[in-house]
Parts: C-alpha cells; structure tokens; sequence
C-alpha cells in the first residue's frame, strides 16, 4: 500500500532521483582528489538509502526484505559459478604466459606502440613495460598486467620533466611532478580500452546464466572495443596537442617567461619535443 | 555476416589451441602452468566476494524498492537520444566507476531478460568492451604521486562511450 499520493509521491521521486545524482556528481569530483574508497563509499551508501527511503514510500518493504536476505546468497553463488571458469582461463593464460606467447603479441603490438609514442620510443625500459602491460591486458592476465602497469607508470614518471605541472617555472630549486604526461595519458586511456582476446569473465557469467551461446559476444566485444580504442587514441591525442598549444615548450622557456633566465635545472631547451630531444 | 557468425564459433577453440601447440612446441610444462594461473583465478575470483555481495545486495534493493525503474524512467530522454536500450542507461553508468556493481548489474539483467536475448547479449558487449576507469586511473596515477591527471579522465570516458554505443550497434546488427 503506497503511503502517499501520486503526486507528493511523485516529488519524494525526484528527491530521490536528485539525491542520487549529487551523490554521483559528487563521486566523480572526489576522484579528481583521488579518493575512489571515498566514491564508493558514498555510491554504495546513496543506493541502499535511496533504495530503502523508495521502498518505505512505495509500500514495497516486504519485496526489499526479501531481496537483502536473498541478494547475499546470489552474489556468493555467482561468484563461485564464475570462480570455475575464470580459472580454467586464468590457467590457460598462465601456459601463454610461461610458453612466450606473450612476448609474440608484444612484439607484433610494438610499431602501432612506436606511433602512439613517438617521444619515448627509444627508451627501452618504458617502452618494454608498457608493450608487456597491454599484452597482458590483451590476453586478460589481469594478475600479470597490474604490476606490469604499475611498472609502466614508474618508468613513464621517471621521464617526467615537470613540464605539465603548472607553476613549476616560479618553484625556485625543486621540480613538481605531480600532473601526467602525455604519456601517461595515453598509455592509461590504451589500458582502459584495450581489446581483450578472451573476455572470460562475461563468458562465465553467460555460461553460468544458462547461455546456449556463452562466447557468441566475443565478436561483438572486439568490435566495440576497437571502436572504444579508436575514439580513446583519437581523444587523447587531440587533447594533447590542444594543452601542448596552451604550454610552455619546455621549463627553461617557462622560466623566462616568468622572468628569470638562469637554468638552475639544468634541462636543455631540447629536451622535450626538440629535434635533438633525448627521447 | 557469415565469417562474423563462423568467427564467433571458432574463436575461443581456436585461441585454446594456439596456446597448446606453441607451448607444445616450446616444451612447455602446460599442467604446472596450468595450476599456477588457476590458482592465480581462483584467489581474484574469492577477492571479488566481498565487494560483490555488498553490491549485489545495493542493486537488489534499488530494483526491489522499484528506484531503478525510476532511474530508468527519467533517464530515457538521454537514452533514447543515444539509441541505448533504457534498462542499459545504469549499466553504462555504473561500468566506469566499479567492476563489481556492473557486474552484479549485468548478471541481474541477464536472469531477467535471459542471457541471449538482445539486451542480454548486449549487457554483455558494454561489460566486455568498457573498463573500470576511475579504478584504473586512480591506482596507477596514486602509484607515482600524479596528482593532476589532466585530460586523461575526459579521453578515457570519450572511449568508454564509445564502447558503449558501438556496442549497441554491434548487438543490433548481430543479433537480430
């Protein structure tokens, strides 16, 4: 039996709806202050909130009951329905892994990589920890690809020059390093997008549902995922050569801009996007 | 048409194969390799309970309280504009910002629309084509102390997007 009428239940609606929405916006500026537990600390509590309120307006108190004492047991079903064939993937990766297949895709991955980062394509160390991340996350090796990842990142840091951090040039003696690179944008947005060979976990979830096709969308999620590849690269590469305009070449035209000529950095006027730039 | 639907069939077979002959060819030890990354699966799979079932139980109580058929009632001007089926609009949210909600999303839209249907099967190309972004972005920018992500946020939704349409194409085309 609904508590209200139509349309005041109509307005603890759109209350709700609202409140949901300020949650979300809210989440999406927390990340930007790079505080994902704190985003999901406040999406989970707006949804049961949200979901719990609605149900007391809405007369429907005895189906929420039922489905929290249900939902529980289902998540642990699921979750070992799909442990099965996740690992029996997990496995099959792991000879791919061990056998050097990898290493194949990686080499075969390396001159779309050299296109998509012509500054840093002599340096073997990053180059060869981003080639091995995407190879990994090619062939779904989610255990193998985030310390790979993070491995990029270190070395794609280590070539950081500061340049994107605004304000560096007034910072007398130390250099901030604190905003991503070109390259780490790219390189995130290639991790974010990439095709995966196997999906697994959408086919054990399909399996375990009943499919009579588990791996009849493997077609379909290469597509899309090359379309969501192509807008990725296209998006970021666009973005940066519109923040490149907006920039100073390179720290030692930063300083002088604001003033000052003496290169306490030590840094070439080459060293970033120069013809004779070390990268 | 007809390669797409012979790909489908023979694509996993196919991949499995690959990764026994050339491990064959390479002497490797396939069984203990085997082992080790079922375990690897095993212990990701045991990882992701606990999130799930918080989850599970949050998305179970928004379509319970009937708040998700709200969501989707007032988000279909945006759906529809898009061309992405209406029951899909809070799968296309949830996927950027958490693994376990979509996928606990997903697996509730298949049990009712039935996992071949064509909103199952495209529940399935979103979830497979689209990553965890803020995750992904927050872990490996918080690695090395990159406070600043610039516009890697904006190119990273543009390709979730992307995904998320082409997806709905793909399915249509495909599939019906």
């Amino acid at each position: 039996m609904p508590l209200r009428s139509s349309s005041s239940q109509f307005r603890y609606y759109q209350a709700v709806i609202l409140y949901h929405c300020l949650a979300i916006s809210s989440s999406y500026t927390s990340v930007y202050k790079h505080n994902y537990d704190n985003m999901m600390n406040q999406i989970w509590l707006a949804m049961l909130l949200g979901g719990l309120v609605l149900a007391m307006i809405n007369g429907r108190m005895e189906q929420v009951t039922a489905a929290l004492l249900q939902s529980a047991g289902d998540a642990v079903t699921l979750c070992l329905t799909l442990l099965g064939v996740i690992s029996l993937w997990s496995g099959f990766m792991k000879i791919a892994q061990r056998s050097g297949l990898t290493l194949i895709f990686a080499k075969a991955a390396r001159p779309l990589l050299n296109i998509l980062f012509p500054r840093i394509k002599h340096d073997a160390a990053a180059m060869g920890a981003v080639t091995m991340n995407l190879a990994a996350n090619f062939l779904g090796l989610g255990n193998a690809a985030t310390p790979l990842g993070l491995k990029a990142m270190t070395e794609l840091q280590r070539l950081n020059t500061g340049i994107h951090s605004v304000g560096n040039a007034l910072a007398a003696g130390s250099i901030r390093r604190d905003a991503a690179t070109d390259e780490m944008s790219m390189f995130l947005v290639l991790n974010t997008a990439f095709i995966q060979l196997v999906p697994s976990t959408i086919i054990a979830l399909r399996a375990a549902l009943g499919s009579k096709e588990s791996t009849g969308i493997t077609v379909a999620i290469w597509i899309a995922s090359a379309c969501s590849s192509a807008v990725g690269i296209t998006a970021a590469k666009l973005l940066s050569w519109r923040s490149r305009k907006r920039r100073p070449k390179c720290l030692h035209d930063a300083k002088k801009i604001h003033g000052s000529s003496n290169n306490i950095y030590g840094y070439s006027k080459n060293l970033y996007g120069g013809r004779n730039g070390r990268y | 048409m007809e390669i797409l639907k012979v790909a489908q069939l023979y694509a996993v077979p196919a991949i499995i194969l690959i990764i026994l002959l050339y491990a064959f060819f390479k002497n490797t030890a396939t069984f203990d390799a085997f082992l080790e990354g079922a375990k690897e699966g095993m212990d990701v799979s045991i990882g992701i309970l606990p999130p799930l079932i918080g989850l599970f139980t949050a998305i179970t109580v928004l379509r319970a309280s009937g708040a998700m058929d709200v969501i989707i009632m007032l988000l279909k001007p945006v759906s529809t504009l898009l061309g992405i089926p209406p029951e899909l609009v809070p799968l296309a949210v949830l996927r950027p910002i958490s693994g376990s909600a979509s996928l606990a999303f997903v697996s509730q839209v298949m049990k009712q629309y039935g996992p071949d249907s064509l909103i199952g099967v495209t529940a399935s190309t979103m979830m497979g084509s689209t990553e965890t972004i803020f995750y992904t972005l927050t872990v490996y920018f918080g690695s090395v102390g990159i406070k600043k992500p610039g516009y890697t946020l904006v190119a990273a939704l543009f390709a979730d997007a992307a995904g998320v349409i082409a997806s709905v194409f793909i399915c249509r085309f495909l599939f019906s």
